[in-house]
């Protein structure tokens, strides 16, 4: 622990030093502005005051004045920053002008250490709804994993759901044969399967929209893997979403939706992968 | 003759020829096995993780400069949470813009499926942008219906302004996502069917390109050039080479051949929202200036003044929208990022870097055998530690330079895993050493 927060600590002191020996530059512009009974005013060199408006450009060191119950919002570079009277005079400071190559190596590093603020942030898409090309949160050309004690799940990003979900069988010659399947699925993003008695093996799972079918082929197993704490078992599919590889994505995404109702997180997740 | 067979080698060349032998042949490997799945996996890993390093970090002084005109949630929500972009808002917008010195504006929405009664605020703008001659010019984006097979070609959408933006540019704005959903990919050009036969839609980064060479009606021209088949057959002709000025941009029919290539990579310089602001490029006069300005519709809606030159002047004006219900937030290389900063990225990267090339397999072999030199040189002269540790420092050191100088082509495995090998069979020597000794 004492080491992680030292590797921490350093970790800060060489990105503040990394920020600190960039060069500023000046740039920025007044975002908004309510001038309510007084005004905003930016005071030259000389002394002279020249009243701002809205989009206005704001040089570094200029020094700004509101004057009654003026407020603004300048946009320094990005960066937002509000004010009232209660802040006259306001120096501009000059706004930063992005990362350099340490300090992305350093964010990096502190994203390493502190992974698990960064879960949600970097599981799966986050591709909003559309109506015109649904696509299922399936991975073809890779095996997924489930068990055959739980119903499958299936995500999809986009409004339309799909006509259909079907689940077959197949043989050791690739042939398929058809043994559950589901139509007029509600449209929230997410279909359960129930499957009726079946054998352990190789089954292919396809979901088909107006645009087309998309399928995976999936190892089904005999084994109950639902028997762990809905907790460890949502941060274990998140983890797998996060660190593993397209052949573990299925299985995460089983995890994810077992314990939907019970751990918000997993809620979350899903629509995210949905793109809610 | 019997004795230069039998005088051996100094230990230096011995291990230098024995470590060459293996580096080459996990760079021939890595070179017949390019294409396979799980390389080209850790090539866009290896490339996320590159685009990650040098993001934001520099601007040069030619690149272009772009201002993001910005739908987002806040906007959004005060215009009431309406379905579709307004178009008196639309109209609003392109009319602060008509007379500035954009560089060229571009409107990432889809205009299709709205009536001319919905749109007749834009196409009135649309109007008095055509008789201007001096308003920047304009791209509008053209969506498809769905692909139907067997050649899966999108038809075209049709717009209500299409009879009034005769000069704007129409291109498309489609991207190809990646086995885990991330958008890596452009797609230059769009196949499409047109009056039932094959044709070809520039993206919006390809028409940027071709304005900035001067070649926009050569790019349409080489386009309207390709002999495409009628839209029913299975298989369309190769697509062309083009010739934009100077340059030369080999096309890849989008998202199926050489989707593994590195041809069709987007390198993303420009984060969505970053936190220490965008990327300074410096001006002649000395000064600098921020290479992306973001700027919310909303505060574009409280005046209908002509928007000042040091936000507009010379930048290529993008507007779109952010909001949640957008259908626009795509995830990068670079984390969760709004579908106009992906056009901007995608612009600026066809741009600055053009197509990402390899470079030539001799330069990658050459590269490899120095830095074989320089680790056999390691191995027999340092202590056993010190040769350890300072050749893993070494590869370190020297391999994630390499690979950001190379960072056009992504090639750092070819670097690093030759290497890595002649490590862990100087490791595995060492270990078989002291077990006899």
């Amino acid at each position: 622990m004492i080491f992680r927060r030292l590797i921490c600590q350093a970790l800060c002191l060489l990105m503040l030093c990394a920020v600190g020996t960039g060069a500023w530059a000046q740039a920025g512009h007044v975002l908004t502005l309510a001038p309510g009974d007084g005004t905003l005013l930016a005071e030259q060199g000389d002394g002279r005051q020249q009243p701002l408006a809205p989009l206005d450009a704001l040089e570094a060191g200029t020094r700004l004045i509101l004057t009654g119950t003026a407020r603004a919002t300048l946009d320094l570079n990005g960066q937002r920053v509000d004010l009232t009277a209660a802040d006259s005079p306001y120096t501009v400071a000059p706004a930063s002008r992005g990362d350099g190559v340490v300090s992305n190596l350093v964010n990096w590093a502190v994203t390493l250490i502190q992974r698990d603020d960064d879960l949600l942030r970097t599981v799966g898409a986050v591709s909003r709804s559309t109506a015109d090309n649904p696509l299922p949160w399936l991975t073809p050309g890779v095996e997924g994993e489930a068990s055959l004690a739980n119903p499958l799940f299936l995500v999809w990003r986009g409004t339309a759901p799909p006509e259909a979900v079907r689940l077959y069988a197949l043989d050791e010659h690739e042939e398929a044969t058809l043994v559950a399947d589901r139509f007029q699925l509600p449209a929230r993003q997410l279909a359960v399967l129930p499957l009726p008695a079946l054998s352990a093996g190789r089954y292919q799972l396809e979901a088909c929209f107006e645009s087309g079918c998309y399928g995976q082929v999936l190892n089904l197993s005999a084994a109950d893997d639902a028997s762990g704490d809905a907790v460890d078992e949502v941060y274990a599919g998140l983890a797998d979403l996060q660190h593993g590889g397209p052949e573990v994505w299925f299985r995460a995404v089983q995890r994810l939706a077992r314990h939907q109702h019970e751990v918000p997180l997993a809620a979350e997740v899903l629509a995210n992968l949905a793109g809610q | 003759m019997t004795s230069l067979v039998q005088r051996p080698l100094s230990p230096l060349l011995r291990q230098f020829i024995v470590n060459l032998l293996i580096a080459l042949t996990v760079l021939l490997t890595l070179q017949a096995l390019q294409h396979h799945p799980l390389l080209a996996r850790q090539q866009a890993v290896g490339l996320d993780w590159l685009m990650r390093m040098t993001a934001n970090t520099s601007a040069p002084a030619d690149a272009t400069p772009y201002l993001f005109i910005d739908l987002d949630t806040p906007s959004w929500v005060a215009l009431g949470e309406p379905h579709l972009v307004p178009a008196e808002t639309l109209a609003r917008l392109l009319e602060r813009l008509v007379d500035t010195q954009a560089r060229a504006v571009i409107l990432d929405i889809d205009l299709s499926r709205r009536s001319l009664r919905d749109l007749a605020p834009v196409a009135a703008v649309m109007a008095r942008w055509q008789a201007s001659g001096d308003a920047p010019p304009l791209t509008l984006m053209r969506t498809l219906s769905p692909a139907q097979p067997p050649a899966r070609l999108g038809v075209p959408r049709a717009t209500a302004v299409d009879e009034v933006s005769t000069g704007a540019a129409w291109a498309s704005p489609f991207f190809t996502l990646d086995v885990d959903h991330r958008l890596r990919r452009w797609r230059l050009v769009e196949p499409v069917c047109e009056y039932g036969q094959a044709a070809l839609l520039p993206s919006v980064q390809l028409v940027a390109l071709a304005r900035q060479q001067n070649a926009l009606a050569s790019l349409q021209a080489q386009l309207d050039d390709w002999p495409g088949d009628p839209c029913d057959t299975e298989t369309q002709p190769a697509l062309p080479t083009l010739q934009l000025g100077d340059l030369t941009v080999p096309l890849h029919q989008p998202g199926q051949a050489d989707v593994h290539g590195l041809g069709e990579r987007i390198l993303f310089t420009l984060p969505d929202a970053p936190p220490r602001g965008w990327a300074h490029q410096p001006l002649p006069s000395g000064g600098s200036r921020p290479l992306v300005i973001r700027l919310p519709v909303s505060v574009l809606l409280e005046s209908d003044a002509r928007l000042p030159d040091h936000l507009v002047g010379g930048r290529v004006v993008v507007i779109g929208a952010s909001h949640v219900e957008s259908g626009d937030m795509h995830y990068t290389p670079l984390g969760s990022m709004a579908g106009p900063m992906v056009l901007i990225n995608a612009m600026h990267s066809l741009e600055r870097f053009g197509q990402i090339r390899p470079p030539p397999f001799w330069v990658t072999a050459l590269i490899t055998a120095l830095l074989v030199l320089a680790l056999s040189f390691c191995f027999v002269r340092l202590p056993p530690l010190w040769a350890n540790v300072g050749s893993l420092l070494g590869i370190v050191l020297v391999v994630v330079p390499l690979s950001l100088l190379y960072f056009r082509s992504g090639v750092w495995l070819n670097f690093l895993l030759p290497l890595l090998a002649v490590e862990v069979y100087r490791w595995i020597q060492r270990f078989r050493h002291y077990r006899r000794t």
